[in-house]
């Protein structure tokens, strides 16, 4: 082994991670090579005066201003962070508290207007049958309640429901006039009419012909008149009124519905409702056969008639006209 | 009380798993207790950075930049190394680049970096010597331990870094290994060439080191 092999084992050699047999080897060049061993002493030197190099002290202020650097980043990073999710922080009760308040808002619509909402959903076939199944009277509930049954058993709580709505609009065809009768069905029963596929309306004639009618003939009327009644059809509700309708088209409502009071008043014709909705005036007036073509002239002054209505035969001379004024 | 024999009680005294716990803490935001890590090793970083720039003022920037890195990657250190042993690594890079800074501007001015191992006012905070220590003794101590920084300082980096933590800091070869990512093979050629250039350097310097 060379001087330089044995310099280089020295390392090892002074920290006794060498094999014995290796140390063997380096100990014995070492009593004898002069140059290794004055080698082996320098390192021993060197390494004490590495290892005796004194520490030196931070500064008083070191670990101040470290931490001073350090609260400055943690301070950034929070505001960082803050900036971030601050918003979040106010942010999430709100939208909490909101959300809640529009869940509220939403079970409350759906208890109030659910029922009317699901009705909508009922196929015509079913709401037209409903009424004749409710209908208590005698014969008819007898006559009916074979064929309505089956198809109403699956929609028994929408029916259930149905009911109330339509039943008062029955008695009240029995102890009101006709027209009174369509206009209170008119407010109680939008939802039916929303639904139900359209049906002729009825008649002046058949109206007074179920007034003089015995009994029985007038549960029969009476139910096919709700089977009538119940499917209210198309949207305005003016357009569905029984009896004579005068469609009046004018230019300025209020002005042509002072002319047509005036009219009435002439000719000592009685109204007997009036409402506004939906841009139309409606009139309904009682008016002597012999005074129908004359009111229709003057109606004509006022504005142009758009729907011509017949001349209904009548015997007892009064006739109920609706008349609707509306703008052109 | 001799520089090993405080590298020794620091040891002792501040285990890894009580850092463990300190760092635990500062991963969860407590920035406070950061400050328990800096006392306990600000000193040995500072040595190790004092040793490898030469330089007391860019000793204490170099540490100071270390521990706000450590401080921010805080939540990375996973306790796969000691802490001390990961602080280390990190002043290592931070004492490569100041370094590198030190010697681009000592070459554009003109500034010899082999004799800048005192600040301007030379008011370096050393242990204080034991007084029962003739003066001239101390002076002459003093002037070798001067002289032994210098040759420090004339030597390459990569020898330079092993030989401050292996035989300055008494780092053992794994914990070496650890903070340079480098094999044990290499740290050991490293070394012994860097006792070499440190052996020529001083007897230049001393003339007779022995």
């Amino acid at each position: 082994m060379t001087c330089k092999d044995i310099e280089e084992k020295l390392t090892a050699y002074r920290e006794g991670v060498l094999s014995p047999e290796e140390r063997r080897i380096v100990e014995s060049h070492l009593a004898s090579c002069a140059k290794c061993s004055s080698a082996l002493a320098d390192l021993e030197k060197i390494v004490g005066l590495l290892k005796n190099l004194p520490e030196i002290e931070p500064p008083p202020w070191f670990t101040q201003k470290i931490m001073a650097q350090v609260h400055k980043e943690a301070e950034k990073k929070s505001g960082l962070l803050k900036r971030l999710f601050y918003p979040f922080h106010i942010k999430i009760p709100i939208e909490a508290f909101v959300t809640l308040c529009v869940i509220a808002l939403g079970l409350y619509v759906y208890k109030t207007s659910g029922p009317e909402i699901k009705t909508y959903q009922i196929p015509p076939a079913a709401i037209r049958e409903a009424p004749v199944a409710d209908v208590p009277v005698g014969k008819l509930e007898d006559e009916a309640k074979p064929t309505a049954a089956p198809k109403i058993k699956p929609d028994s709580a929408v029916l259930g429901r149905k009911a109330p709505v339509l039943q008062p609009s029955i008695r009240t065809d029995e102890q009101r006039a006709p027209s009174e009768a369509m206009m209170e069905q008119k407010a109680e029963a939008p939802v039916a009419t929303g639904v139900a596929p359209p049906a002729p309306l009825p008649s002046m004639t058949k109206e007074k012909d179920v007034s003089t009618s015995t009994d029985a003939e007038r549960k029969g009327e009476r139910a096919k008149k709700v089977i009538q009644f119940v499917p209210r059809p198309q949207k305005t509700d003016v357009n569905i009124l029984p009896g004579i309708t005068v469609t009046l088209s004018v230019e300025n409502i209020a002005s042509a519905y002072t002319d047509i009071e005036k009219v009435l008043g002439q000719s000592g014709i009685t109204i007997t409702k009036k409402m506004f909705k939906d841009s139309v005036q409606t009139v309904i007036v009682n008016c002597p056969e012999q005074k129908f073509q004359w009111l229709l002239g003057r109606l004509r002054t006022i504005g142009e008639i758009k729907h011509s209505p017949e001349i209904p035969e009548v015997t007892d001379g009064d006739l109920q006209i609706t008349i609707l004024v509306m703008p052109r | 009380m001799t520089g090993t024999s405080k590298r020794e009680n620091d040891r002792k005294d501040f285990s890894n798993s009580d850092d463990n716990h300190y760092v635990s803490m500062c991963q969860k935001g407590n920035s406070n207790a950061f400050q328990t890590l800096v006392e306990r090793h600000q000193k040995k970083m500072l040595n190790i950075a004092y040793r490898i720039t030469g330089d007391y003022e860019e000793a204490c920037e170099t540490v100071q930049e270390a521990f706000l890195s450590a401080f921010k990657a805080i939540k990375k250190f996973r306790g796969d190394a000691a802490f001390s042993t990961w602080l280390t690594g990190i002043t290592m890079n931070h004492a490569r680049n100041r370094l590198k800074k030190m010697k681009s501007i000592s070459l554009h001015e003109g500034i010899s970096l082999d004799n800048h191992v005192e600040t301007e006012t030379g008011q370096i905070l050393f242990d204080p010597p034991a007084q029962e220590e003739p003066i001239l003794a101390q002076i002459e101590k003093k002037e070798l331990q001067a002289k032994v920084q210098e040759c420090i300082g004339t030597l390459d980096n990569e020898f330079k870094e092993v030989i401050v933590l292996r035989d300055i800091q008494e780092f053992s070869y794994d914990e070496i290994h650890d903070i340079l990512d480098i094999p044990e093979g290499t740290i050991k050629s490293r070394l012994f060439r860097a006792r070499e250039a440190m052996r020529s350097c001083l007897k230049h310097k001393l003339g007779d080191i022995t």
